[in-house]
C-alpha cells in the first residue's frame, strides 16, 4: 500500500491537514516519507477528482479536507484491501 | 536541496503553479530536509567530489604541457703511464666542471635563448629581464647531473653525466639539449686531450609530456570537492544566522590576531609567522563561536562534545605554546675537498687522506679555545643568557653536542664528479643571522686551517695537495626548524582529547553518584584543590624566607705536553692527587674561611668549631668534580671547582682563593720534585757525604691532610700536608684517612692517555685532546722556575676563571611551591576522606 493518493486520503480521514502535517502523519502510520513533489502530485490528482478540497485559511499553508466522494472511494479501496489481506492471511496459514 | 526543488517546481505547468506554488513553497520551507542524514552527507560529498575531479581534469587541459629531452655523456680520462689513476680522474672532473661553468654562463645561455631557431621564453622575455630568465633556466629547467659510473670492463668505470632540459615545446627542448652536448664536445677539443667526452645517448625527442599530471590534479579536485561538499551539507543544516555568526567569530579572531601581529612587530618579524598566528586566531574564533552558539536543547552525545571541545582547546593551547617557544634556525654550508689537479708525475705524495684532514681540522676548530673565542666575540655574543647562569664549559659542551653539526653531504650536479669528498657544516641557533655568521666563521676556519696545514707540509697548491672549496656558502635560513607548530597542535589535540575523556568520565561517574547519593558528603575535589592551593601559597611564601644562594665556578685542567709517556702521565696524576690533598686539607680551608676579607660562615663559627664548619663546607657547599670525558674516547683531566654561598662576591672570592691554592700547590710540588731530582743526582755523583747528619731532609714528601674529609670525592691514603714539608711524614691513620678525598675517576682520568688513535668520522662534536690556546685562560706552569711557560711538563691551565654568579642557584621556589601544592593535595584528600568516614549526626 504505497499509493500516495490512498495514503493522503487515509491521512485526511480523521480531519483536515496541511501538506507538512500530512507528510508527518503518513510517515508516522505508514513509515513512508513522501517528498514535496510526490505529495503535491497526489494532492493535485485528488483535488481534480473531487475527493479532497481546500479549506479556507489565512496562512500560506493550505489545509485540505476529505470530501464525501473521497471518503466513499477510500472505503471501497480499504474493503478491497481488506479482502486481499484476509485472503492472503488465510492462505499463509499452515494447512 | 530546497532551492533545487523550488527551481524544479518552476518547470511545472503555469496553471499548477498559479494554484499550488505558494503553498508548495510553504511546504518546502517547513519540510525537514532529508539531506541531514549521514547518507545524504555522503551523497552530496560524492557529487561534489566528482564535480571537483571533473573541474580538476578540465583545468589540467588548460595547463601547458612540458616535455623533457635528455642526453647522456661519458667522461673518458686521459691515462698517462706513471701517473696515478686518481690524478687523471681528478683532472678530468676539474675540466668538466670548468666546461659546465662556461656552458652555464650568462653569455652562453643568453645566446641559446635568443637564437632565432630556438627562441626560448618569448612571452616571458617581454615581461621579465633576461637575468631572471637565465636564473630560472639554470635552477628549474636545465639539469646537469652525474649518473652512476659506467662499467668499461676489467673493473674500470668511467663517470658519466646527464643533460636534460624541460620546455613546453618538445622540439625546442631537444634542440637545446643537442646544442649543449655539442658545446661540451667543442670545449673538449680545447683541452688538448686532457679529457674526452663522448655522447652516449643523443638528445631525445620526448613523446609524452611530463606535465601536467592529470591524475594528480583530478585527485586534488576530488579531495577538495569532497571536503567542500561535506562542509556545504553541514552548513545547509544550520540556519543562515548561525553560519553568519560563526563566520563573524572566525573573522574577528583572525583580525584580532592580525592586530596583535601588527602591534608587536618584534615578536612577529616575518609574514610567515604572522600568517600562522592569524590562522591560529581564526581557529580560536571559530572554536569560541561554536562554544557560544552551541545548542543545549538539541540532543547528541554531550560527552563527545566535551571531548571535541577539549581537543580544540588543546590545539589552541599547543599553538600558543609553540609561539611562546623561541624559534631556532639552522644555517648550513657545504665544503668540497679535492686534490689539486695537474702536474703529471710530480704530484705531491698523499700523506693525508681527506677524512683525516677534516678530522684534524674539526678537532682544532671545535676546541675549547676556538669555540670560547667564537662565543664571546662581541659581534656574535652567543648564548648570552646561558652564560649568566652556567659555566662556559657547559655551554661549549652543549654547543658541540647539540648545535654544531659536521656531517658528510653529497654534492649536487657535476661538482660531485671525480674523487671528491664533501661535508656540510650546520649550526642551530635562535638568531638566524648569527647562525649564518657562525657557519661562515667555521667555513673560513676550515679553509684557512687547511691552507696552513698544507703550507706546513710545503706542498701548498701542489698537484695532489688537498684543497677546500666552498660548494654552497652559508645560507640564511628563512624558516625555523623548531618549534613545529603542527606537532605542538597535534600534541595539544591529543592532550585535550585525553583530558576531555577524563572529564567526561568524571561527569558520568558524578551523575551516577549523584543519583545514588542519599546524604551530602564532603567532595574530594574541593577539599584537595583548596588544600593544594593553600599549600602552594604557604610553601611559596616560606621559600622567600630562605636566603638565596649563589654558586661561583672555575674550571682547571692539567695539561700534558705532546708526546708525554704513559709513566709521566701517571706521575702527573700522582701530583694532581697531591694537589687535591693539600688544597682541600683542613688547614688550607680554615685559612680561607678566616681570611679577613672573606670571613665565611661568620654566624656558624659563633657556635660551631672550625672543624665542624669545614665539615659543613665540604659536605654541602664545596664541589670539586671532573668534567665529562671526550666523545672521542679520550679522558679529560679537567675539573670544576664550585662553591655555593649566600653572598655572590664571597662565593667568587672563595673560588678564586681555591684556584690560587691549586696553582701554588702545583708549583710547590714541582719545585720539591726538582729538588729531589737534584738531591738524587748529587748523591749519585758523590757530591754529598752519606753521613747521617749531613744528609738533608728528603724534600719531596707526600702531603698528608690533617683532618679527615667527608667530601664525596674518593681519597687516596694521605701521607702529609703542606705544612709538614721537610718533616717526617705522619703515620697513616685509618679512621682519619678512611674518607676519600679524591674522586677515583678524576684521578684515573688524569692517568689515562688520550685516545688519539681512535678513528673518528668527521661527524659530530669533537673534544680536543691537545692543549688549547685560550685567550682568556691563564697558564700556570707547575714546573720549576726555568721551565715555567715551557710545555715540557704538566701544568695547570685555568680554563674558566671564577665566575660572578648573577642568578641564584637556590632555593628553587617553583619546586618548593610544587611540593607544597602536592602536600596540600594529599592533605586535602585525607581530610575529605576522614570527614566522610566520620559518623553523621542523626537528623532531628
Amino acid at each position: 500500500m504505497s499509493d500516495p493518493t490512498l495514503l493522503v486520503l487515509a491521512s485526511l480521514a480523521d480531519g483536515e491537514k496541511h501538506g507538512y502535517a500530512m507528510m508527518e502523519d503518513i510517515h508516522r502510520f505508514a513509515g513512508i516519507r513522501l517528498g514535496p513533489g510526490t505529495l503535491y502530485g497526489a494532492i493535485t490528482r485528488l483535488e481534480q477528482r473531487g475527493w479532497i478540497r481546500p479549506v479556507e485559511s489565512s496562512d500560506r499553508r493550505q489545509p485540505y479536507r476529505i470530501t464525501a466522494a473521497g471518503r466513499t472511494y477510500l472505503e471501497e479501496q480499504l474493503a478491497t484491501l481488506d479482502q486481499v489481506l484476509k485472503t492472503a492471511t488465510r492462505r499463509l496459514k499452515p494447512a | 536541496m530546497r532551492r533545487w526543488i523550488a527551481w524544479a517546481a518552476r518547470c511545472y505547468p503555469a496553471d499548477w503553479r498559479r494554484r499550488y506554488a505558494d503553498e508548495f513553497e510553504a511546504l518546502i520551507e517547513q519540510v525537514d530536509p532529508s539531506w541531514t542524514t549521514p547518507a545524504t552527507y555522503l551523497k552530496l560529498g560524492a557529487a561534489t567530489a566528482i564535480l571537483g575531479a571533473l573541474a580538476g581534469g578540465a583545468v589540467s587541459f588548460t595547463m601547458p604541457q612540458r616535455y623533457v629531452s635528455t642526453a647522456v655523456m661519458r667522461i673518458a680520462p686521459r691515462t698517462v703511464a706513471g701517473e696515478p689513476g686518481w690524478q687523471s680522474e681528478a683532472e678530468a672532473a676539474h675540466r668538466v666542471q670548468e666546461m659546465q661553468t662556461v656552458i652555464l654562463s650568462r653569455a652562453s645561455l643568453s645566446e641559446i635563448i635568443q637564437r632565432p631557431s630556438i627562441d626560448l621564453y618569448r612571452r616571458e622575455r617581454a615581461r621579465y629581464p633576461m637575468e631572471d630568465l637565465i636564473q630560472d633556466m639554470r635552477s628549474q629547467d636545465l639539469h646537469i647531473e652525474p649518473v652512476p659510473a659506467l662499467a668499461e670492463g676489467k673493473g674500470h668505470t668511467s663517470p658519466a653525466f646527464r643533460v636534460s632540459f624541460e620546455y613546453p615545446d618538445r622540439v625546442k627542448a631537444q634542440a637545446v639539449v643537442r646544442n649543449l652536448t655539442t658545446r661540451f664536445s667543442e670545449l673538449t677539443t680545447r683541452t688538448a686531450g686532457a679529457v674526452l667526452i663522448e655522447v652516449l645517448t643523443p638528445a631525445s625527442l620526448p613523446e609524452k609530456p611530463i606535465q601536467p599530471n592529470r591524475v594528480a590534479i583530478m585527485g586534488i579536485g576530488l579531495g577538495v570537492g569532497l571536503g567542500l561538499g561535506i562542509l556545504f551539507a553541514f552548513l545547509r543544516r544550520r540556519p543562515l544566522k548561525w553560519t553568519l555568526r560563526m563566520a563573524g567569530c572566525t573573522v574577528a579572531g583572525c583580525a584580532l590576531a592580525a592586530a596583535v601581529c601588527y602591534l608587536m612587530p618584534d615578536t612577529f618579524p616575518d609574514d610567515r609567522k604572522s600568517y600562522q598566528f592569524a590562522a591560529l586566531g581564526a581557529f580560536t574564533g571559530l572554536a569560541l563561536g561554536a562554544f557560544l552558539l552551541r545548542d543545549r536543547a538539541t540532543g547528541g552525545n554531550h560527552y563527545a562534545r566535551l571531548i571535541a571541545f577539549s581537543a580544540a582547546c588543546g590545539a589552541i593551547a599547543g599553538g600558543l605554546v609553540s609561539f611562546a617557544l623561541p624559534e631556532r634556525y639552522v644555517s648550513t654550508a657545504v665544503l668540497r675537498i679535492f686534490r689539486f689537479p695537474g702536474g703529471g708525475a710530480v704530484a705531491a705524495q698523499l700523506e693525508v687522506e681527506p677524512a683525516e684532514r677534516v678530522r684534524q681540522l674539526t678537532e682544532d676548530i671545535l676546541s675549547r679555545g676556538s669555540l670560547s673565542a667564537l662565543i664571546q666575540r662581541p659581534s656574535l655574543d652567543l648564548y648570552r643568557k646561558e652564560r649568566q647562569r652556567y659555566p662556559l664549559e657547559d655551554i661549549i659542551d652543549d654547543m658541540r653536542r647539540r648545535d654544531i653539526r659536521i656531517a658528510p653531504a653529497p654534492l649536487a650536479g657535476l661538482t660531485g664528479l671525480g674523487p671528491v669528498t664533501s661535508f656540510q657544516i650546520s649550526f642551530e641557533y635562535a638568531d638566524r643571522y648569527k647562525a649564518q655568521a657562525v657557519v661562515r666563521e667555521l667555513v673560513a676556519k676550515f679553509v684557512e686551517g687547511n691552507v696552513t696545514a698544507e703550507r706546513k707540509l710545503h706542498r701548498d697548491k701542489m698537484p695532489g695537495s688537498l684543497a677546500f672549496e666552498v660548494a654552497e656558502p652559508a645560507a640564511l635560513p628563512t624558516s625555523p626548524v623548531s618549534p613545529s607548530r603542527s606537532a605542538a597542535a597535534a600534541i595539544g589535540v591529543l592532550a585535550g582529547m585525553l583530558l576531555g575523556s577524563l572529564l567526561a568520565l568524571r561527569r558520568g561517574l558524578a551523575a551516577r553518584r549523584q543519583a545514588a547519593a542519599l546524604e551530602p558528603r564532603p567532595p574530594y575535589g574541593r577539599y584537595a584543590l583548596t588544600a593544594a592551593a593553600l599549600g602552594a601559597i604557604v610553601a611559596g611564601l616560606g621559600s622567600l624566607v630562605i636566603p638565596s644562594r649563589y654558586a661561583s665556578t672555575a674550571v682547571l685542567r692539567l695539561v700534558r705536553p705532546k708526546g708525554q709517556a704513559a709513566e709521566n702521565a701517571q706521575a702527573a696524576g700522582q701530583r694532581l692527587r697531591e694537589m687535591f690533598q693539600q688544597v682541600l686539607s683542613r688547614d688550607t680551608l680554615a685559612e680561607i674561611i678566616v681570611r679577613p676579607e672573606l670571613q665565611l660562615y661568620a654566624r656558624a663559627r659563633e657556635h660551631l668549631s672550625i672543624e665542624e664548619v669545614i665539615e659543613q663546607m665540604r659536605e654541602s657547599d664545596l664541589r670539586v668534580e671532573p668534567l665529562p670525558g671526550s666523545p672521542l674516547g679520550g679522558h679529560t683531566t679537567a675539573f670544576r671547582i664550585s662553591f655555593e654561598y649566600p653572598e655572590r662576591e664571597k662565593a667568587q672570592a672563595c673560588v678564586q682563593a681555591l684556584v690560587s691554592k691549586f696553582v701554588e700547590s702545583g708549583v710547590d710540588a714541582h719545585r720539591q720534585r726538582d729538588a729531589a731530582h737534584l738531591f738524587d743526582n748529587q748523591l749519585a755523583e758523590g757530591a754529598l757525604p752519606l753521613t747521617q747528619d749531613a744528609v738533608p731532609a728528603p724534600p719531596a714528601g707526600p702531603i698528608l691532610p690533617e683532618q679527615p674529609t667527608t667530601n664525596h670525592f674518593a681519597t687516596t691514603p694521605a701521607v702529609g700536608s703542606g705544612e709538614t714539608q721537610g718533616q717526617p711524614a705522619r703515620a697513616y691513620h685509618p679512621q682519619r684517612d678512611a674518607a676519600h678525598l679524591f674522586d677515583n675517576n678524576l684521578v684515573e682520568s688524569a692517568l689515562e692517555l688520550p685516545q688519539n688513535t681512535a678513528p673518528v668520522p668527521p661527524v659530530g662534536p669533537i673534544l680536543p685532546e691537545q692543549p688549547t690556546t685560550n685567550q682568556l685562560a691563564t697558564n700556570f706552569a707547575v714546573g720549576s722556575d726555568d721551565t715555567q711557560g715551557q710545555p715540557d711538563s704538566e701544568y695547570l691551565e685555568v680554563l674558566d676563571a671564577a665566575s660572578v654568579p648573577e642568578a641564584p642557584v637556590g632555593p628553587n621556589r617553583v619546586t618548593i611551591s610544587a611540593a607544597g601544592c602536592l602536600a596540600g593535595l594529599l592533605l586535602g584528600i585525607a581530610i575529605a576522606r576522614a570527614r566522610r568516614q566520620a559518623p553523621h549526626p542523626a537528623p532531628a
